[in-house]
């Protein structure tokens, strides 16, 4: 009888696991999409409330964020660039140098980084402030006065993070390539500075729609799994922080798939 | 537009889960500047008629008119218009936290595009004058009293000159020193903006004074009273009691 009832949850975990994940899915999607049908139904521009609450969402998650995003870049430069250009250069592969800096860093450690930065330090505080909205009945006081949830709060978050994921991500990239190269210059040696020009023009058309496109995929889905955790507090405080964990933990769940695919798509 | 009754209802029953009378319908007409009072000594259930009448919570069964379209037909654009037209606020309402008292007040006139931003900034100051909203209103509301609070969530319901204002327990979030003011500043919203108020309250003494209609709601009971038929003069033993009378 044991060895039954622990077949069954043995095999049952499996099973709950990938109902409760597709569901997840298709309810963040669906949430998401409602958000932006909103607010493009009822604007196709933002009014002055939501495009204010837009900018000040870009304000926190671009602005604000710039010397963690400096700090982090100039390390990634040093970490990354620095030593993978050396590295190439004493194997006798500097040939492949900008194609592999290309990949490695303007599509593949920047757009994560730069991720993860949003996840930690955006994510939790889009939890923390709509859910102590809800928490507290402000939500719920604005839509008595008529105002679309989705129009005034989501759809500005999700448009707002993925601009400034992509934003950061430039940013970012930008300060890790240049730092990288021009300390392989100094360092190791002068012809290194010709990288900054052949990476320039290594970024095809397809490139660029790749590291757009991947960039605000990212954004979009951070702010989703956020708003979604915090819109799905209801009576307790300590939901907050369990929320918060929830969607940080999604949200890097999501990026790594979403890195996971199109790295796949591109091979 | 609708020049008839603003709130209007038939045979309406309320959602009994909800708790209250529900055995008992209501049919109600109410128009443009007056006041509507529901009474008696069940909280639950006068939450429950008056968020039912401003179409905030579905009836049981039974017709609602809100502004003269039956809410059962209501698409999404008119509940929007609804929830501007028809204003409820309740004494725990929240403001938003993050803003001061004006961008409270500028927020939904600004959303649904009422006008200027520098008209409805000066709106929003006369209507925190007007209220007696009190000092220190450029600081953030977790620094404000309770009964700023409350009136700045008034206020903000009135920035969009609704037709209908709906208040549950409107005198238990004020101090007892300005009752007196907020009454006259309600009578007037009635008087000058032709505001239809209907109020869920404790306040016998409002309700008996000023009430075009008073409905009275115990878990026995629903009464309607109006100026021909005066509560005063009923003989029903429960309600004299809860009047003391």
């Amino acid at each position: 009888m044991k060895t039954n009832s622990l077949t069954a949850i043995l095999t049952g975990l499996p099973g709950r696991f990938l109902i409760q994940t597709s569901l997840y899915i298709i309810n963040l999607t669906t949430f998401s999409a409602l958000a932006l049908r909103d607010w493009y139904s009822n604007n196709r521009i933002f009014n002055k409330k939501s495009y204010s609450s837009m900018v000040a969402q870009i304000i926190f998650t671009g602005i604000d964020a710039l010397p963690t995003i400096t700090f982090l870049g100039l390390a990634a430069g040093f970490v990354f660039t620095f030593r993978l250009i050396s590295i190439l250069d004493s194997i006798g592969a500097a040939d492949e140098t900008v194609n592999l800096l290309v990949n490695i860093i303007c599509l593949g450690i920047g757009p994560f980084l730069a991720a993860i930065i949003l996840i930690s330090r955006t994510g939790s505080a889009i939890v923390v402030d709509i859910g102590n909205m809800k928490l507290h009945g402000e939500i719920e006081g604005l839509e008595m006065l008529g105002i679309n949830i989705n129009n005034y709060l989501i759809a500005p978050r999700l448009i707002g993070t993925a601009i400034s994921q992509l934003a950061i991500t430039v940013y970012f990239t930008f300060i890790a390539l240049v730092f990288g190269i021009t300390l392989s210059g100094l360092m190791v040696s002068g012809s290194h500075f010709e990288l900054l020009y052949e990476i320039g023009t290594a970024f095809t058309p397809f490139l660029v729609m790749v590291f757009v496109i991947k960039n605000l995929l990212f954004g979009y889905v951070i702010a989703a799994t956020s708003c979604y955790s915090g819109l799905s507090i209801r009576t307790s405080p300590t939901e907050v922080p369990q929320q918060a964990t929830r969607a940080i933990v999604n949200s890097l769940v999501a990026v790594f798939i979403i890195e996971g695919l199109l790295a796949v798509a591109l091979l | 537009m609708t020049n008839g009754p603003l709130i209007q209802c038939a045979q309406l029953v309320v959602d009994s889960e909800e708790g209250g009378n529900a055995e008992h319908p209501l049919n109600l007409q109410a128009s443009a500047a007056s006041i509507i009072s529901i009474i008696g000594p069940d909280h639950d259930s006068k939450t429950n008629w008056i968020e039912t009448l401003g179409g905030i919570m579905p009836a049981e069964s039974g017709q609602l008119f809100l502004a003269g379209k039956e809410i059962s037909q209501f698409e999404k654009d008119d509940w929007v218009r609804t929830r501007t037209q028809f204003a409820y606020v309740h004494a725990h309402t929240t403001i938003l936290s993050a803003a001061n008292a004006v961008q409270n007040l500028m927020l939904p006139a600004m959303y649904h595009k009422t006008g200027e931003a520098s008209e409805i900034r000066a709106k929003a100051e006369k209507l925190l004058e007007d209220i007696d909203a009190g000092d220190n209103l450029e600081q953030l509301p977790a620094h404000l009293k309770k009964e700023q609070r409350y009136k700045i969530a008034v206020a903000r319901a009135l920035m969009l000159e609704p037709k209908a204002l709906l208040l549950k327990s409107p005198f238990t979030a004020l101090e007892l020193s300005s009752v007196g003011q907020f009454k006259q500043f309600l009578l007037n919203q009635v008087r000058e903006n032709n505001l239809l108020l209907i109020l869920a309250t404790h306040d016998i003494k409002f309700a008996l004074e000023y009430s075009d209609q008073i409905i009275y709601i115990s878990e026995q009971q629903l009464l309607q009273f109006d100026k021909n038929h005066r509560i005063q003069d009923c003989d029903d033993p429960e309600v004299r009691d809860y009047l003391s009378i």
